[in-house]
């Protein structure tokens, strides 16, 4: 197996005394998706802005390819944003409404060089949007001019007008209805092939990363909880707060009501609790969760999770 | 009427052509205060720009026969204590009080658009420029104005400059605080996502969202230099007694305020129905431009 093309060691950011993101260790592989999942709060869209240096993180290291991407200063990282893009959450905001489709398109390529002319980024542009599904008359309207699917199909064409390695993509459907979701997804999950684009997928919907995610790492209160396969992870969770996602998901299979639901909200992330941090909302915590933060360990199959449980 | 043109054909169909602002270009043509307000200040350009047409002749022309001939068919608007005719000099007079508002309003915008610009993305330089601004808005304008005109010694430029200098202050805080909104929206980030050069951002994305505040400032400072002038030539530091502005004709018409009212009441009333104009025609501005208001059409 190649090197990841992106690497995370030890990714830390606090806002203040809110400690939003806990030493994070992720490694995404080439042509894969990545899916990054947990509930609200928990820091996935950190850690999002933190690997496309969008914020500064307050330490740890970020590597992508075979360079330190904290080491980049201004222009050098402004270039390297050529090779990584991103995809948000609400097509409504992150598309500017006084610039047509085409300028939208056009501008990726006019700010990192790519062809030569006005003709050629238009061309380019044009048939970007029908890689996306969408008309060549698209060009010359704005945004606001469309539905939420097909503006989240705009910024998807705009992240792809660099031709990225890699693509984080933040919540991408969650805005969006659900007739219109799994057009999206299956949008996405087409390009991904298609360009053999790597892509860290951002969601707090499990079923959603089950759809298009080759890998799954779970996120609670600013660190990882559990990471494998899909179906490992989905099948055989090993992490009681994995498992209580899942069968507090909606549609889930697991009803039979072994395992607990997940009670209560997640704490505030200035106020994260002493051991392990999540057993102030565990079925299982014991004496030893309040002294010790568990630690990643193997549990087979590729699969990682923190959990003292495992050690029984 | 500032920075908002850009230049270059791929970028010509941004700005008022473009469709959010066609819909608020709408909204203008049928909102009547705003049409009646351009309607107004649109004949005033035109009647100060054509005044040699108008009202040929030296408006400084002395003619001791004439002296306080009231308003008539020979002169309309009469004449004052040195026989000059009224009508020439409120119409010759309105040049400099105009152009001295355009020149104030086009450089403090411009310099507050920029400086508003820097100031709501970069704290530092937020912190001392908003303190500066804070010294400026702290002191009664006029006398600050005052004062610069006074060390620089009474000039049109010299007015221009220090109306220019004060009238800054207020238009920074109004592009400053739009510019803290607008840097939080998520466009903001996707632009810097993609590697838009900040300078880019700062033009394509910034600038034509602060706009349309700017817009409605712009008017309201073009009336309080068009004041200004005025303020600053009446207590006598304004331009020299050798030009013309209304200020200035209401200066010397003080002193005979009583005998022959008229040569007061004409420049006053120039001078008021442009500030009325100015003023309309930024409050229509500001509900025809508000988000708010658009987005409920």
């Amino acid at each position: 197996m190649t090197a990841p093309l992106l690497e995370t060691r030890a990714l830390c950011k606090t806002f203040g005394k809110v400690q939003a993101v806990r030493s994070v260790d992720l490694a995404l592989p080439r042509g894969r998706t990545f899916g990054l999942v947990g509930e609200s709060g928990s820091g996935k869209s950190t850690v999002a802005r933190l690997v496309l240096r969008l914020i500064e993180a307050t330490s740890g290291d970020i590597r992508f390819g075979d360079e330190d991407l904290r080491r980049l200063g201004g222009e050098a990282l402004r270039r390297r944003r050529r090779r990584m893009q991103m995809i948000f959450q609400d097509p409504y905001g992150s598309l500017n409404g006084r610039m047509t489709v085409g300028e939208t398109l056009v501008e990726p390529q006019l700010v990192h060089d790519i062809g030569t002319g006005g003709r050629a980024r238009r061309d380019r542009a044009r048939s970007l949007l029908r890689e996306v599904g969408l008309p060549d008359s698209a060009m010359d309207r704005f945004p606001h001019e469309f539905s939420g699917g097909q503006r989240q199909r705009i910024a998807i064409a705009r992240a792809l007008a660099t031709d990225p390695e890699l693509i984080v993509a933040d919540e991408p459907v969650s805005a969006l209805d659900v007739s219109v979701q799994a057009q999206i997804l299956n949008l996405l999950g087409d390009m991904q092939r298609e360009h053999q684009t790597t892509m860290l997928f951002i969601s707090h919907d499990l079923r959603v990363v089950r759809y298009v995610c080759d890998e799954i790492a779970v996120m609670y209160l600013g660190e990882i909880v559990e990471r494998g396969p899909r179906d490992r992870v989905y099948d055989r969770p090993a992490h009681p707060y994995t498992q209580a996602l899942l069968t507090s998901a909606p549609g889930s299979p697991r009803k039979d009501g072994k395992r607990a639901k997940l009670a209560g909200e997640i704490p505030s992330a200035d106020a994260i609790p002493t051991g392990c941090a999540f057993r102030s909302r565990c079925p299982h915590a014991f004496d030893r969760c309040k002294i010790e933060a568990p630690r990643m360990q193997d549990v087979g199959g590729g699969q990682t999770a923190a959990c003292h449980l495992l050690d029984r | 009427m500032t920075a908002a043109e850009t230049t270059g054909t791929e970028e010509a169909r941004e700005g008022f052509g473009a469709s959010p602002n066609r819909t608020a270009l709408e909204r203008f043509l049928r909102h009547p205060t705003a049409m009646a307000s351009t309607a107004v200040l649109v004949l005033l350009g035109l009647v100060t720009i054509l005044a040699p047409v108008i009202a040929p002749g030296d408006p400084m022309r002395v003619n001791p026969v004439a002296r306080f001939t009231a308003p008539g068919a020979e002169y309309f608007f009469g004449t004052d204590n040195l026989g000059r005719d009224v009508f020439r000099i409120v119409v010759h007079g309105g040049r400099t009080s105009l152009l001295v508002g355009l020149v104030v309003t086009v450089v403090s915008v411009s310099i507050a658009t920029v400086l508003g610009l820097v100031s709501g993305f970069f704290h530092q330089v937020d912190i001392v420029l908003m303190r500066f601004v804070d010294g400026i808005m702290a002191f009664p304008s006029i006398v600050l104005a005052t004062a610069a005109a006074a060390y620089l010694g009474a000039s049109v430029s010299t007015v221009i400059l220090a109306l220019s200098f004060v009238l800054i202050a207020p238009s920074l805080r109004v592009v400053r605080g739009q510019v803290l909104v607008v840097r939080e929206l998520q466009m903001i980030e996707a632009a810097r996502a993609t590697g838009v050069p900040t300078l880019r951002i700062f033009r394509r994305y910034v600038l034509p969202a602060v706009t349309s505040p700017i817009l409605v400032q712009a008017s309201f400072i073009f009336s309080a230099a068009v004041l200004g002038e005025a303020a600053l030539s009446f207590i006598g530091v304004g331009i020299g007694p050798t030009d013309l502005s209304w200020g200035n004709a209401l200066t010397e018409a003080r002193d005979y305020i009583g005998r022959a009212p008229w040569i007061v009441i004409f420049p006053g009333l120039a001078l008021m129905i442009t500030i009325l104009a100015l003023n309309l025609l930024g409050d229509s501005l500001r509900d025809i431009l508000d988000p708010r208001l658009a987005r409920r059409r």
